[in-house]
């Protein structure tokens, strides 16, 4: 079953966002809430909305598989937006995961 | 109806546009595309009420050189504000072919791009529907230096020739 | 240090060839980013959509990238005092994560900018005269020159004076601000091109005529990006007086005429490649001969007044040779390899113009830390009079630097990990931001160019492969201008993994040439190994003082493919 994630970024500041339980945004990936293929629709449907209240922008789906230290994207873009630039370690957003193996 | 702006204020709008779709032409005056002008001219013509034309971005000035005596005014459309070629066009007619007539810009047009409209001899502008007209009139009021020709008649580098003019190096 | 060299230290008001702006243009700018801070708050508050908001934060070079927003700010034909220097660490400190990107447009980039930081950062920048204007959207982009600029002994004609002309020819141009798609000018004043004229959408040379009259020679439809071109020459000859009205005419065409139904076929290359250069021409001649008289004419008294403000610095009258400088040079061959790479000949006697890496072995092409940024700026002060260049290669430059100094230079560079003997060698990488931050890549480039200058860490090994240009690309976009490197990698993406297409024997000089592909794409892990093998090939082929364009010119691409697909099977 294909697993997805909500993603946006905050409009104030840039930075990127994950859509957790309870539609509350997160900035860590590990707190986001994974859906399947139908249960991404509603989830979208709240990005948009948030888009409208000028809160985000940029809302769109990742697919994401489940890793044994937590939900790992399947692209690099989405592994480093996720992760942080591979180049700076120090500004990593989630130092315990696996990274990129770089 | 679209607010009509000029030199930064609303002003009153005698002209109406003209559907090419539509049969008859209204009385006052119209502003038909360049389709109709083709097709109606004889008729518009020794309709003895001042027309004007209105082009697409993708049609230049060369295209109404000839008729241009025959035009009081002249709309300008902008399908996107990206979409810059109307600034040419109006500078052309300006300074090439020497009209002297109203220029109109309708379209997608932001408030950023006045000045700009202004400088390349746009004489008015129709507001696209919902605009501020708060920022249309900072946007003319905002910057009042510019560093090269326009239609107005400064010159290249015109802040430079203010600089030399004035003194201050 | 001694006595001597503390006396006649330089002032910052003694800085050399900066066009310092004056209450008008302070008024202009100033207004410019109180016009941004109501737009800001505009969107903050919800009364700008994005879309609406879009075009105008791009108007102000602010851009959405991975990670944050990413804030690019001009600096004209690369050039800046040491207060902009300063100015420019104190953003990186205050707004960013201290440290900024020098790019080969001779800019500055930040990528980690908050929104609703972004006109107090303008503003800050602002009360040094500097402004992010123009460093998006479709215009005239910041004009760019020869780092060495008033400096090179090889120059003809001081292409800043131009430079600047055209700087303010093109701000906030009323008819060239809404082109078919970005329009990028470089100007050359020298017979050795260090602009990469040819693959600019207008490409110049200034030439000396009959009387010392300077005129221009004008190439026009350069460019990398998806389908690479140089430029064609337009004109051999455009006086000084009519390079305006050329300009203005061939904009006008390109306007008018240039492609808007498709953004890869949009920039006036295309049009170029379409129509020819001979109607190209013809169209352009037209429109110069309607518009040529008074309201274009380049009066020669601004020229002049411009000029001043590049006259050259105060200089010393020194002889050509520096004694202290022979004698460092003897007895320190680490100090020795730096002069070797990274000294420019200057033409006045004495002095030279001295290119500080920002390529460190492992380190990240084109970042500067705030620290660095400001030890830079004082040795400005110190040895330079107070000016710094940024060159396309993302390297500094002290243009201006006295022969007797340079070991004094080069050891306070060393402090500042400033003193990397590559410049212009095989670790002397141009690599874009790439897939860690831009918005537009297909993959990465900057660990890979950190990848590859760890490998070529040894700079005797540098300095006997000798000069060789390393340039990545994350994308098709060529923004680290892969098609004209020696070595070209270009970033794809295939199926969601990182692959890299491999060039050989491109160059952006006055030979300019488009490099040609190797073979097959490789994997992220195999570049490094591929740059190795491709480099130990023209060691083992290349003959007594042959370049490795040279030898490609001479053996052919084939055996560097072999050698490839070879070592990296």
């Amino acid at each position: 079953m294909k697993l997805f994630v909500v993603t946006a970024t905050n409009l104030r500041d840039g930075a990127i966002r994950w859509l957790g339980a309870g539609n509350i945004w997160q900035p860590l990936l590990a707190n986001a809430q994974p859906f399947d293929a139908a249960g991404i629709v509603p989830a979208l449907a709240f990005g948009a909305a948030e888009i409208s209240a000028q809160r985000v922008i940029g809302v769109y789906q990742v697919e994401v598989r489940r890793a044994p230290d937590g939900l790992d994207p399947l692209s690099t873009r989405e592994r480093i937006r996720a992760f942080g630039p591979t180049v700076h370690p120090e500004f990593s957003y989630a130092p315990a995961t696996s990274g990129l193996g770089v | 109806m679209a607010l009509l702006l000029k030199d930064g204020q609303p002003v009153g709008d005698s002209w109406t546009h003209l559907d090419d779709a539509a049969g008859a032409v209204p009385e006052g005056p119209v502003i038909v595309s360049l389709d109709r002008w083709r097709r109606d001219r004889a008729a518009l013509i020794t309709r003895n009420t001042p027309v004007g034309v209105r082009l697409k971005s993708n049609q230049l000035a060369p295209e109404i050189a000839a008729d241009l005596a025959r035009f009081a005014l002249v709309a300008l459309e902008f399908p996107r504000f990206r979409d810059g070629r109307a600034f040419s066009t109006a500078r052309e007619l300006r300074e090439h072919h020497g009209y002297t007539g109203e220029i109109r810009a309708f379209g997608h047009i932001l408030p950023d791009q006045y000045q700009f409209l202004v400088r390349t001899g746009f004489t008015t502008v129709e507001l696209p529907d919902g605009a501020g007209l708060a920022s249309w009139r900072h946007a003319l009021a905002e910057i009042d230096v510019a560093y090269q020709a326009g239609v107005a008649g400064d010159a290249p580098l015109s802040l430079l020739r203010r600089k030399l003019a004035t003194g201050p190096k | 240090m001694d006595t001597a060299t503390q006396i006649r230290t330089p002032s910052a008001a003694a800085e050399a060839g900066i066009y310092h702006y004056d209450a008008l243009d302070h008024a202009f700018i100033t207004r410019r980013v109180e016009a941004f801070r109501e737009q800001v708050q505009r969107r903050l508050s919800g009364a700008l959509s994005e879309d609406e908001f879009k075009p105008l934060r791009l108007m102000n070079g602010l851009y959405l990238q991975l990670h944050a927003y990413m804030l690019r700010i001009a600096i004209p034909y690369g050039t800046l005092s040491s207060k902009q220097m300063r100015a420019l660490a104190h953003v990186a400190r205050k707004y960013d994560r201290g440290y900024g990107h020098f790019t080969t447009r001779q800019n500055i980039q930040y990528n980690w900018i908050k929104l609703e930081d972004a006109p107090a950062i303008l503003a800050d920048l602002a009360s040094v005269g500097m402004h992010a204007i123009q460093t998006s959207g479709n215009c005239i982009r910041n004009v760019t020159t020869d780092q060495f600029a008033g400096a090179a002994a090889d120059e003809i004609v001081d292409p800043r004076v131009y430079a600047e002309i055209l700087r303010q020819w093109s701000t906030l141009h009323p008819e060239f601000s809404f082109l078919p798609r970005k329009f990028k000018i470089a100007i050359t004043g020298s017979g050795h091109d260090r602009a990469a004229i040819a693959v600019h959408d207008i490409g110049i040379r200034a030439r000396s005529g009959p009387g010392g009259a300077v005129g221009f020679e004008i190439f026009v439809g350069g460019g990398l990006g998806r389908s690479p071109f140089l430029g064609r020459r337009l004109a051999d000859w455009v006086p000084e007086a009519d390079l305006l009205g050329w300009l203005e005419a061939v904009l006008r065409v390109y306007n008018q005429y240039g492609r808007r139904d498709n953004i890869y076929k949009a920039r006036i290359k295309i049009l170029v490649h379409e129509v020819g250069i001979d109607r190209l021409r013809e169209q352009v001649e037209e429109e110069f001969a309607r518009i040529r008289g008074p309201k274009y004419r380049l009066d020669p008294e601004i020229v002049e007044t411009i000029r001043r403000h590049f006259a050259p610095p105060a200089f010393a009258a020194l002889p050509a040779v520096s004694p202290a400088l022979e004698q460092a040079r003897a007895g320190d061959p680490a100090f020795a390899r730096w002069t070797r790479s990274n000294l420019t000949p200057h033409r006045q006697p004495g002095y030279a113009a001295v290119t500080i890496s920002l390529k460190p072995t492992g380190g990240i092409p084109g970042d500067a830390t705030s620290e660095q940024m400001e030890a830079v700026a004082a040795l400005a002060d110190r040895y330079s009079f107070g000016e710094i260049r940024v060159s396309h290669e993302q390297n500094l430059v002290l243009a201006h630097v006295r022969q007797d100094d340079l070991p004094a230079l080069w050891r306070e560079l060393g402090r500042h990990g400033l003193d990397a003997a590559n410049a212009g060698l095989v670790g002397d990488i141009i690599s874009c931001p790439g897939l860690d931050y831009c918005a537009l890549a297909n993959a990465r480039s900057i660990p890979l160019a950190q990848d590859i200058s760890r490998r070529f860490a040894d700079l005797d090994l540098q300095h006997r492969i000798g000069p060789l240009k390393i340039k990545m690309s994350g994308c098709i976009n060529a923004c680290g201008h892969h098609h004209v490197g020696d070595i070209g990698i270009l970033g794809v993406d295939k199926h969601g993994v990182e692959t890299y297409q491999i060039t050989i024997g491109g160059t952006a000089t006055e030979e300019a040439a488009l490099g040609q592909v190797v073979g097959p794409a490789v994997g992220y892990d195999q570049v490094a190994d591929v740059v190795e093998a491709l480099v130990a090939l023209y060691l083992e082929r290349r003959g007594e003082g042959e370049s490795f364009l040279q030898t490609v010119a001479r053996i052919g691409v084939r055996p560097f493919k072999e050698k490839v697909y070879g070592a990296a099977a």
